[in-house]
């Protein structure tokens, strides 16, 4: 049903009316979104079989991560989800101030996942546990060069989901500039139900990489 | 403030919650598939509630299913050879 804010702006020549423009804009979203679990899902996939193979190694391996981090980052990120989706339906509502300051604290709480994960990293490179770029690998425990293989794969992991967190944030802080202007609150309704979609997704993938690399580590 | 959402968001932090308490109670390889349980679980709710599954039409519920069924078969036929081992 077109909502009093998706009136006030005229759709694009191509489209009928803003709600069908709505759809369209949704079903590319999550066209893309299929092309992305197929991007993380054979990631996870080469994870899985290597852990299948050298399940005690990865196990130890797993269990030099930092479980409390991991945990926290996961409850923040999950939260941002919930403020994401809270300020969709304020923008959807002309609740201009509410889906300004919710947006505001999912970005803040984007960029404190980061800074925790930045952390985390800046941890595993003092105890050289970094196999990237030459850097010294020291693992305490047997089979050293399976272990380097679990935390090349956290890296690419973590910093591929990193990536994507990056570029979330960037089109949240757009949608963030589009309520604080409003001219197009038809333009604005639109982009916060794509970017939400894309923040949403990005949830996902972590809750997977969250269950693979942290937990399973006995 | 719909409750739909903030209930979606006390299941998430609870099977979060449950997740790390089943690593570091549960014994031996059940908690293993426990935990992949609890991450789809997690997944199911952020699909359905936050991405707004639940509503959506039919034609993009068909998108979202095919997407998923993709992966699906992408996963099997990766790891049919390494699990029946």
């Amino acid at each position: 049903m077109p909502t009093m804010n998706t009136m006030t702006s005229a759709p694009a020549e191509q489209f009928d009316d803003l709600d069908q423009q709505l759809r369209a804009d949704v079903m590319g979203m999550w066209v893309f979104l299929a092309t992305e679990m197929l991007l993380f899902g054979s990631l996870l996939t080469g994870f899985v079989i290597f852990r299948i193979q050298h399940a005690a190694v990865f196990a130890d391996a797993a269990s030099h991560l930092g479980l409390k981090l991991g945990s926290i980052n996961t409850a923040i990120l999950l939260t941002s989800g919930l403020t994401v989706a809270l300020s969709e339906q304020a923008v959807s509502s002309g609740r201009r101030r509410s889906a300004f300051s919710l947006l505001l604290i999912s970005i803040v709480l984007g960029v404190t996942f980061l800074c925790i994960k930045f952390y985390e990293w800046y941890i595993e490179y003092t105890e050289e546990l970094m196999p990237v770029l030459g850097l010294p690998f020291r693992f305490k425990g047997e089979h050293d060069h399976v272990a380097e293989l679990f935390f090349n794969f956290y890296y690419m992991m973590t910093g591929l989901h990193a990536v994507h967190m990056i570029a979330g944030l960037g089109v949240l802080m757009v949608i963030l500039m589009q309520i604080a202007r409003w001219s197009e609150p038809g333009r604005v309704t639109r982009q916060a139900r794509i970017g939400g979609l894309y923040w949403h997704f990005v949830d996902v993938i972590w809750v997977f990489i969250f269950t693979l690399l942290y937990l399973l580590r006995s | 403030m719909s409750k739909a959402l903030l209930f979606a968001w006390v299941g998430l932090l609870l099977l979060l919650a449950g997740s790390v308490l089943i690593t570091a109670l549960v014994p031996g390889p059940a908690y293993i598939g426990l935990n992949i349980g609890f991450a789809v679980l997690m997944a199911a709710l952020i699909f359905t509630v936050f991405m707004k599954l639940r509503s959506a039409d039919g034609l993009l519920r068909l998108f979202a299913v095919g997407a998923l069924m993709w992966l699906g078969f992408f996963l099997l036929f990766s790891l049919a050879d390494f699990l029946t081992r």
